[in-house]
């Protein structure tokens, strides 16, 4: 009986076979061509499926006997040949499967982790698991998440383990872990655990940090006189650069002075961004209380508007040229060609802020003036001196040059003068457009550990650089960042700051259309096709 | 060697000769490109400067192709009686393997240049990034390949050119399923079947990065349906 089942079966495995196949690509091709046919695709795909498994084992005897030679000794001899083949594949392919060697081509390097994101996946202490949860309908999304996750483990693969569920096929687990979105990623550390639904870099990075329950640092944006909006994603705010913050692991928040009083004991640091309107007396009194009893602050300002901050920050060092406006900075190392757009590409030696920066750039920059002598060699203030602040600080202030023109720039006197050319009058170059301030400690002298908090201030001469339609640019959104991790105290974070992603587009015109569309699809393969026809011609 | 490359040289003449192998090469650059640009045809005239509407479906364009490419080379062998004669020469199977493999990667080699006239528009109209381009044609070579090396399998098993195009068609379309066959096991066996599906291993190279345990995958991959195929042979040698 069974003897008879079994040659049934043998006689309609080749049949099952092709109609298998037969099976599966009529739900590709249906999916593919129809979509309305599409929800047949996948009952096609299982009754191909099926049909190929039964005829699969009903051909088991034809297919050993292909792989097993009558003239080997016994067929076992031969089926350990194929095995121990099949063996060494095998071991190759686990030897390199959680391998992250790779070569990144692309241009900006997308694959590859920034140097903050290795950082903080080497310096994790403490297990990392990732567990990923995307149905069948995700799994290109599910592709992406994995290759990004095993670059964070290639850095530290002790520490760092993920695995992949179908949420429908884990119900329980969903609802233990509190998922509510398809493709998502959950990070945890100990009982401390975060779900991430962006499947980037920044996306992953930002939850590691908030796994391993990193205290969000507050910034405020002070408010009221005509700043940049930090939630404002046109192109003159600066939503994209309180993003990044916030992919930093910042809070950030606006703050009105006026309302406040005060600076709120929270801020771990506060941004001035541009204003245009006066700040009222109450507000300078509460900004100098802050600065002097160890503030935090990053300002943007150009010294143009006349908003009564100029006072205040010279009793700390900080001057504006008095030729600007109407003067204009003019730099033959710019961007764009006018010579209006400086481009910096040096800066300090160790400095934690522009260790690792490349290109950055100021859009028509106002000028910063120190109280210090200039360096005979390169122009410049000579930082090595401290700067005595007038204001209630009670400790001497070091600046570091953060950005400065060329030594081939100068103050244009005439700005509306065409074409501008440099005349005799106008002061020349190098100019400083940023600047750290900090407590000065004499080189060779070790900080005191038990010092209370001190004035840390980063002025740029400049506000478009870090607005929306620039900071992406160049390292512009480095720049700032790690300006306000450098005031916050967070080292750790400041590295390159991953890439936004290097879309590039193509333009054809309707006109163009025909060419492209003729030259690919018809022309080349008839070309082809004709050739082969001259062949069969003359074969024939 | 000698024989690998008088064997290679032969079918490579033999492809050339044969109206089959340019209605392959017809049908590939001209549905790739259709995938390609087919945009532009419904009024849409900005688009990504990458070739991943090539890239993307190449596997199920070649799931189709590639077995056609290497049907004859046994099948037609067999029925006609010429591969016992084969047998007769002082050639071992390996090289008569390696031989045809060769002959069909060559064919195929050559379609793949003849695609890159999308490249050559990419950058008529655009900027496009090299390296996505690079790795997304080692990937298309790689898928090619391995699927070159699947049909030659199946090209030994009948005499028939069609059946061993159909049953490699269908072994590629299982492998193809396998992600989702996967996902019916829990880790990490679904990590594991998910491994051994090739469409895991294109999307990082479409994309612009080269991973090794890709290539490894790939190789392996190759020497695994060649070395089967050998085997196959020299059961047909003893027969």
């Amino acid at each position: 009986m069974i003897g008879e089942i079994w040659e049934t079966w043998k006689s309609i495995a080749r049949p099952s076979l092709l109609l298998g196949v037969a099976a599966i690509l009529i739900g590709f091709l249906a999916g593919l061509l129809f979509p309305g046919l599409s929800g047949y695709s996948q009952p096609l795909y299982i009754a191909g499926l099926i049909l190929l498994g039964v005829g699969l084992v009903g051909s088991l005897e034809s297919i050993r006997d292909l792989f097993v030679a009558p003239g080997a000794r016994n067929s076992g001899v031969a089926t350990l040949i194929i095995l121990v083949f099949a063996g060494v594949l095998i071991f190759a392919n686990a030897l390199v499967f959680r391998s992250g060697l790779s070569l990144d081509l692309t241009a900006n390097a997308a694959f590859t982790l920034s140097e903050q994101s290795r950082q903080i996946a080497r310096q994790l202490g403490e297990p990392l698991e990732v567990t990923g949860f995307f149905s069948d309908d995700r799994a290109a999304t599910r592709e992406i998440a994995e290759a990004l996750i095993r670059r964070y483990q290639a850095e530290n693969p002790g520490q760092i383990s993920y695995r992949f569920y179908n949420p429908s096929a884990e119900p329980g687990l969903v609802q233990q872990l509190g998922i509510t979105q398809d493709a998502s990623m959950v990070f945890q550390v100990a009982d401390r655990r975060t779900t991430v639904t962006d499947h980037t870099e920044q996306g992953y990075t930002s939850g590691i940090l908030r796994a391993l329950a990193v205290e969000q640092k507050q910034v405020y944006f002070i408010v009221g006189h005509g700043e940049r909006e930090y939630n404002d994603f046109r192109d003159g705010g600066m939503g994209n650069l309180t993003n990044a913050l916030r992919n930093d692991n910042y809070a950030v928040s606006d703050l009105n002075l006026v309302t406040a009083g005060e600076v709120p004991a929270n801020a771990a640091a506060i941004v001035i961004a541009d204003p245009q309107t006066p700040f009222q007396a109450q507000e300078l009194n509460a900004l100098a209380r802050y600065f002097n009893s160890g503030g935090r602050a990053l300002i943007f300002y150009d010294g143009r508007a006349e908003v009564n901050l100029k006072p205040l920050l010279a009793t700390y060092g900080i001057n504006y040229s008095p030729l600007i406006p109407p003067a204009i900075v003019v730099d033959p190392q710019s961007i764009g060609g006018d010579g209006l757009t400086p481009a910096v590409q040096r800066y300090p030696v160790f400095n934690d802020i522009t260790r690792n920066l490349q290109t950055t750039f100021f859009p028509r920059p106002g000028v910063i003036e120190l109280p210090l002598p200039r360096n005979s060699f390169d122009g410049l203030p000579d930082t090595q001196q401290p700067i005595q602040p007038s204001a209630e600080l009670g400790y001497p202030l070091r600046a570091s040059l953060l950005a400065a023109t060329s030594e081939n720039s100068w103050l244009e006197l005439n700005p509306d003068a065409r074409p501008i050319v440099r005349n005799p009058t106008d002061p020349a170059g190098p100019f400083v457009m940023a600047v750290q301030m900090e407590r000065f400690v004499p080189l060779g002298q070790a900080r005191d550990p038990n010092e209370p908090q001190s004035l840390r201030m980063v002025v740029f001469a400049n506000t478009d650089f870090a607005i929306n339609q620039f900071v992406d640019v160049f390292f512009n959104k480095d720049l700032a960042v790690n300006s306000v991790n450098w005031l916050t105290g967070d080292q750790q974070l400041i590295a390159i700051r991953p890439r936004a992603p290097d879309n590039r587009f193509l333009f054809v015109s309707q006109a163009q259309v025909p060419f492209v569309l003729f030259s690919s699809i018809v022309l080349i393969p008839g070309l082809v096709l004709v050739a082969g026809g001259v062949v069969w011609y003359r074969r024939r | 060697m000698n024989n690998v490359l008088a064997i290679a040289q032969k079918e490579l003449r033999s492809y050339f000769v044969s109206p089959i192998a340019y209605a392959v090469a017809a049908i590939l650059i001209s549905v790739s490109a259709a995938f390609q640009w087919s945009q532009l045809a419904f009024g849409v005239n900005q688009l990504q400067a990458n070739l991943l509407g090539l890239f993307g479906p190449m596997q199920i364009v070649l799931v189709f192709l590639a077995p056609a490419i290497t049907m004859r080379l046994f099948a037609e062998e067999q029925s006609s009686g010429t591969l016992e004669l084969l047998f007769t020469h002082p050639v071992r199977e390996w090289e008569i393997v390696i031989g045809k493999y060769l002959a069909a990667l060559g064919l195929f080699l050559a379609i793949v240049v003849l695609t890159m006239w999308n490249v050559v528009l990419l950058f008529i109209f655009g900027e496009p990034d090299v390296g996505p381009l690079v790795t997304g044609y080692i990937g298309m070579i790689f898928t090619g390949a391995a699927f070159l090396a699947v049909g030659l399998m199946t090209s030994t098993f009948t005499r028939s050119q069609i059946v061993a195009w159909v049953v490699a068609i269908g072994i590629l379309l299982l492998m193809l399923l396998l992600p989702q066959i996967a996902t019916l096991a829990g880790p990490p066996v679904d990590v594991i079947v998910r491994y051994m599906g090739y469409s895991e291993h294109n999307t990082a190279l479409i994309r612009g990065l080269l991973e090794l345990r890709d290539v490894v995958y790939y190789l392996s991959f190759i020497a695994l349906f060649l070395f089967l195929t050998e085997r196959s042979l020299e059961t047909r040698r003893w027969r």
